[in-house]
């Protein structure tokens, strides 16, 4: 059984072509669930691929266990520990199922046929795809690509779990199991969620970090996400011209994110997305300043 | 990588485009087996000839191989395994070499058959099955180097189709296609001037040539 990494990032810095997608950041990172949140382009995907080892940083470290991933034997060491799931996801068509989790499981140096064997049938079983173990990947519908993606990035039981948008495709009912999923594996893992859904996060996250622009604008619990906007959220009857967010509900009442829009305002319990949708706010108000 | 290896055959086994090279030697081979019935002597150079085809075959195969990782996105996933590249592609290399030479063996034994039952001689010489087997495979890994670098499914289709017409221009001129890929293995009076691959250590004995080219 897995025992978790203690991943170390310091100073971490990428840029393409002079547009810097992460600049300065600092993390560190111990057993248990942590969800990245950020917009589209906050540098969640260049953070996952550089933990990945699979780009290289403009600036700073990444450590994992103490292991450099700027240096080549240091980086198959990471690698032998390491489970990845890309946002964008590639199989080989022609394979079976068992066959491309098996060609992985290969490729992760799990030499013993049986016990091979044994974890691949787990790990399919894991994603609830024994069933679909001798289907050609080409015949499968999205979401179950994404859940072949996942069984390969757990079938050598990784201590470092890296997910890059794990849920996208998958139905409701699906989610809810990969959550489950998640969450065991987080017991002794340190994983690494990169998510827009924010659902996801405050399901099975220990920790949060929130991106901006390739910055840390947020990092904690979910619960200090979400008390945040404590005191931010309110039903009203009419929308607040100061909100950071609002919206009408199926009562016919607005939910607003701010400031008390109206005197007739009653106060909301604040949820994590309320939480981030602040966060991303003020760091908006910051950027415009 | 043996693991490996044995995946990626099975799958070679199954490629249409190794069988597409298969399928056209054996329409290529089969009228002159027939105009020149009844084959006395020489039935394994019509068999031998058929390696020209099916190494056409092998490149497209090798390519497809070759642009994979690219082509449906999973180079990421290997790319974070610890295994190191040249390993996998030895794997691969094995892979194809097993069922190209396969593919050419089977058809290689096919003609013979034919020709036996038809009142040939039926028997082989082991050196052209290996130096026949060896076109093959080398067409597989040129297939494979043109795949991984080029990427592209047309520049790979037009290579096993160069690759063909390049052996025949060399059978044609009387030149073997090793003169024309490795001027130095020609040495002249050497057999493998005449018949291309295996290289001329091999020659002088039948069966121990044959044999240590097959393997």
């Amino acid at each position: 059984m897995a025992s978790g990494t203690h991943l170390r990032i310091e100073g971490l810095g990428k840029s393409y072509g002079g547009v810097a997608a992460l600049a300065g950041l600092d993390l560190e990172l111990e057993p248990g669930i942590t969800g990245l949140l950020g917009p589209n382009g906050a540098g969640k995907t260049t953070l996952i691929r550089i933990l990945a080892t699979l780009l290289a940083p403009s600036a700073g470290e990444v450590r994992v266990n103490g292991w450099r991933a700027a240096d080549a034997g240091d980086r198959v060491e990471i690698r032998r520990r390491l489970g990845y799931l890309p946002q964008d996801l590639g199989l080989y068509p022609r394979f079976t199922v068992f066959e491309f989790v098996d060609y992985l499981a290969i490729l992760k140096e799990l030499d013993d046929v049986a016990d091979r064997h044994r974890r691949v049938r787990a790990a399919l079983e894991a994603v609830e795809l024994e069933d679909l173990a001798g289907r050609k990947i080409r015949t499968l519908s999205g979401g179950m690509r994404r859940r072949v993606g996942i069984a390969q990035a757990i079938v050598a039981d990784p201590e470092l779990l890296l997910l890059d948008e794990p849920t996208t495709g998958l139905d409701p009912e699906q989610r809810m199991r990969f959550r489950q999923l998640i969450a065991g594996l987080g017991a002794q893992r340190t994983v690494v969620l990169s998510t827009h859904l924010v659902e996801d996060v405050a399901a099975v996250c220990t920790r949060v970090v929130v991106l901006w622009q390739g910055q840390i604008r947020f990092q904690g619990t979910p619960t200090k996400l979400r008390q945040l906007a404590d005191g931010q959220v309110w039903s009203s009857p009419e929308d607040g011209p100061s909100a950071v967010a609002s919206w009408r509900t199926e009562t016919g009442a607005y939910r607003v994110l701010g400031p008390r829009p109206s005197p007739a305002a009653t106060p909301l319990p604040p949820t994590v997305e309320d939480g981030y949708l602040l966060v991303t706010a003020r760091s908006r108000q910051d950027t415009a300043a | 990588m043996t693991a490996l290896a044995r995946i990626e055959a099975r799958h070679l086994a199954r490629s249409p485009l190794l069988w597409l090279g298969v399928a056209l030697a054996a329409a290529s081979v089969a009228p002159a087996l027939w105009s020149s019935w009844p084959v006395l002597t020489g039935d394994d150079l019509f068999a031998y000839q058929s390696s020209l085809l099916i190494g056409a075959g092998a490149v497209w195969a090798g390519a497809w191989l070759g642009l994979r990782d690219r082509a449906s996105g999973a180079a990421d996933l290997l790319a974070v395994t610890p295994t190191a590249p040249w390993r996998l592609w030895w794997g691969r290399l094995a892979a194809l070499a097993a069922a190209g030479a396969a593919g050419f063996a089977l058809l290689f034994a096919a003609i013979l058959a034919v020709s036996a039952a038809r009142g040939g001689r039926g028997t082989a010489d082991l050196r052209l099955l290996a130096d026949g087997a060896l076109a093959v495979v080398l067409g597989g890994l040129v297939g494979m180097a043109v795949g991984r670098s080029s990427g592209s499914r047309l520049v790979a289709a037009l290579a096993g189709v160069l690759w063909y017409l390049l052996c025949m221009f060399a059978a044609d001129s009387g030149m073997s296609p090793a003169y024309r890929l490795s001027p130095a293995l020609m040495l002249e009076g050497s057999r493998s001037v005449e018949f291309g691959f295996l290289p001329d250590p091999f020659w002088p004995h039948p069966w121990p040539g044959g044999v240590s080219g097959a393997v």
